[in-house]
């Protein structure tokens, strides 16, 4: 467009009666006028058939009040387009997207499909007492009269464009400002200030476009079971929360009527706010209604908006309260999905650190002591585990060996496991007695377990490398096991119960000879590992498996791979269903026998 | 309107237009004009300014009528954009359309 040209338009308003016959006398008019904006043959047969198909439906379903009121049409021709608006009484309806045929062999419901074939564009702006059906379609051959005016038309093009314009003009400045307020609060609700501050001037804004008295926000909070008030134009109004479920609170309450029917709900004069609403106070004895907001499917709140004269809101008014409120509830559903998307993000973080501390925390490498040799195995099933394992040397060449696991998974149980390393290693005097050990561990966790409804199993064995035997002392751990060379397979001890369960537990503790066996500490993960069908593996194929070790004398190495060997063999590559954790002990011949 | 019988067919003419307000008296002059020998229905549009959709559900009601015995509503000269309208609705394979 040339800088400071104008558009001048052909415009033509007309009434006609709610009646069939009227729209055939209507046609004819809209044709005498088109022929004389200039519009070619096919042109006008095309407008000609889609204010027919708009027009009756304005008739076809006019409300019994609405029969009695005219049928508007205002026909606007410029230089490049057509536009034509019809405005109907009828109840209104969701104009679709895109129209679809009925069966071939339907005699009806080919109008809208039609109308949208005819024209470029097509709108429908739903309000309280009318509606307008906008239309609009580019000209086949754009007519440079209508751009370019004579002088001496130039005061009937103006007088009759003034109308025409004033529309346009209130429209445009209605849609210029909310499109601005959009984009304005859009950006500003990407850069992350604060929600509650940025709806309040948003429910402001809107206000003002829309000449409203008043506007209520409302989201979904508590999973869905209320909505809450977030903003709202008169701010020291009292509020209670309204429950969006069918219900009782759907008898009086508006915004929850919106929530439970999935569409607007207007309430006036005729059909007033119920007493007990609780907008009924804000409201007065005005008119507005309640429009749901969705993104994708999602019920994101209620936004209500009224006035307290009789001033009705007017299609275009309408139109932008509804276009507002759901880009607004795009918008907001975008921020939480975004909120909870860092959430998850930093969660994952949180995790992967806990998890590398954890790891970290781990013995690399198990000691060497005479007498045995060590291997040990560890996995987790997430991030995070709560099985733990350690390998405690004393100064005189004995060792301890602790395997624990923490009821639970994720952050919580690697928290009690880090506890627990801190207690075994804090007191590791207590070594040589791991039944008193244990005993210990369950007094100075019981309390801290007790209130997080948490327990803990656990297994110590001492390795007195000078006596040449193993110590062992169970809190509601899986059993010690120990092969001989005859691949006689024995549970040394099950023990006392996990800790934190009974408050001055006590922990019996067994002794077995190191010499020339093959032990194995673990957590249930290993004989609890599932099958792609679902099969447990089960304690006695541990067993077996460490039988046939005893029987070889395999090495610990050689164990060890055996059993992560087993466990993989049986899982076939099902995902893990518990962390696992293990130590296996070697005894051979040099164990000093004093 | 005027109807005009000859031998399995049927000739429906004068037809200003076949729209809302039209379409019912045409339905009842078509369907009371129909015989039981009538096989071919033949609405003459060349001087049908407008069809609206009612129009188009009219036209159906007078196929459905006679398409059971094997017959065809065949619509002669009907103005250009109302053969497009045919074609833009799939309903072109309905009728025999007979253009200008």
């Amino acid at each position: 467009m040339a800088p400071n040209s104008i558009i001048f338009a052909e415009t033509q308003a007309l009434e006609l009666g709610c009646d069939l016959h009227a729209v055939a006398q209507m046609l004819g008019q809209s044709r005498q006028f088109f022929s004389a904006a200039g519009l070619v043959a096919a042109e006008m047969d095309g407008w000609e058939l889609a204010l027919a198909e708009a027009a009756n439906n304005a008739v076809n379903y006019a409300t019994p009040e609405g029969k009695e009121l005219p049928i508007r049409l205002d026909l606007i021709v410029t230089g490049q387009w057509i536009e034509v608006r019809v405005t109907d009484h009828t109840a209104g309806f969701d104009f679709p997207e895109t129209a679809q045929l009925p069966p071939e062999d339907s005699e009806s419901g080919r109008g809208l499909f039609l109308i949208q074939s005819l024209t470029d564009e097509a709108h429908y702006l739903r309000g309280r007492t009318e509606n307008c059906l906008v239309l609009r379609k580019r000209r086949a051959a754009p007519d440079s009269a209508l751009t370019l005016l004579q002088p001496a038309d130039a005061a009937r093009e103006l007088r009759e464009g003034t109308r025409t314009l004033d529309l346009m003009t209130k429209e445009l400045a209605s849609s210029y400002e909310s499109l601005a307020a959009i984009f304005r609060f859009s950006a500003e609700l990407q850069s992350g200030i604060n929600s509650e501050s940025f709806l309040q001037r948003w429910i402001n804004q809107l206000l003002d476009i829309t000449e409203s008295d008043w506007c209520v926000l409302r989201l979904v909070e508590h999973q869905g079971k209320e909505l809450d008030i977030v903003a709202i134009s008169d701010r020291d109004w009292q509020d209670q929360p309204v429950g969006p479920e069918r219900g009782s609170a759907t008898e009086r309450s508006i915004e929850a009527r919106a929530a439970a029917q999935h569409k607007d709900v207007w309430f006036d004069a005729a059909s007033p706010l119920a007493p007990d609403d609780p907008l009924a106070g804000l409201a007065g004895a005005g008119h507005g209604f309640a429009h749901p907001l969705f993104a994708n499917d999602v019920m994101i709140g209620v936004l209500t908006a009224g006035r307290r004269g009789e001033l009705q809101f007017d299609a275009g008014q309408i139109g932008v309260i509804q276009t507002f409120g759901d880009f607004m509830g795009l918008q907001i559903r975008s921020r939480q999905m975004q909120e909870e998307h860092i959430r998850v993000r930093i969660n994952t973080r949180d995790l992967e650190i806990a998890a590398n501390i954890q790891r970290a925390l781990l013995p690399e490498h198990l000691p060497s002591v005479p007498g045995a040799s060590f291997a040990s195995f560890y996995r987790s099933a997430r991030e995070i585990s709560g099985d733990y394992y350690d390998a405690l040397p004393s100064d005189d060449g004995n060792l301890l060996l602790v395997v624990a696991d923490v009821m639970g998974k994720g952050l919580p149980a690697a928290m009690f496991a880090f506890m627990f390393r801190s207690l075994v290693r804090a007191r590791r005097e207590l070594a040589s007695r791991p039944g008193e050990f244990l005993a210990w561990l369950n007094q100075n966790l019981f309390e801290e377990l007790e209130r997080a409804e948490m327990f803990i199993t656990a297994q110590l064995a001492f390795l007195d490398c000078r006596r040449g035997e193993i110590r062992v002392a169970g809190a509601g751990h899986p059993p010690f096991l120990s092969a001989n060379s005859a691949g006689e397979v024995t549970e040394i001890c099950s023990g006392g119960p996990p800790l934190g369960i009974v408050p001055g537990a006590t922990f019996p503790e067994a002794c077995h000879a190191l010499s020339g066996s093959r032990f194995l500490m673990f957590t249930d993960g290993l004989f609890e590992a599932r099958n792609p069908n679902g099969d447990l593996l089960g304690l006695e194929a541990v067993k077996s498996s460490l039988a046939s070790a005893g029987r070889a004398g395999e090495s610990s190495e050689v164990i060890e791979r055996r059993f992560a060997s087993l466990l993989r063999d049986f899982e076939q590559g099902s995902p893990m269903s518990d962390d696992t954790a293990f130590i296996v002990i070697a005894g051979n011949d040099t164990i000093r026998h004093d | 309107m005027r109807t005009e019988s000859r031998g399995d067919t049927l000739l429906i003419t004068d037809i200003p237009t076949l729209t809302s307000d039209t379409c019912k008296a045409f339905r009842e002059y078509a369907h009371g004009a129909l015989q039981a020998e009538h096989k071919f229905v033949e609405v003459d549009l060349s001087r049908a300014r407008t069809v609206d959709s009612d129009g188009i559900g009219a036209l159906i009601s007078v196929h459905k009528a006679i398409c059971g015995r094997g017959g065809r509503v065949r619509l002669v000269q009907p103005a250009p954009l109302i053969g497009e309208m045919f074609k833009v609705l799939k309903l072109e394979h309905l009728f025999d359309i007979i253009p200008r």
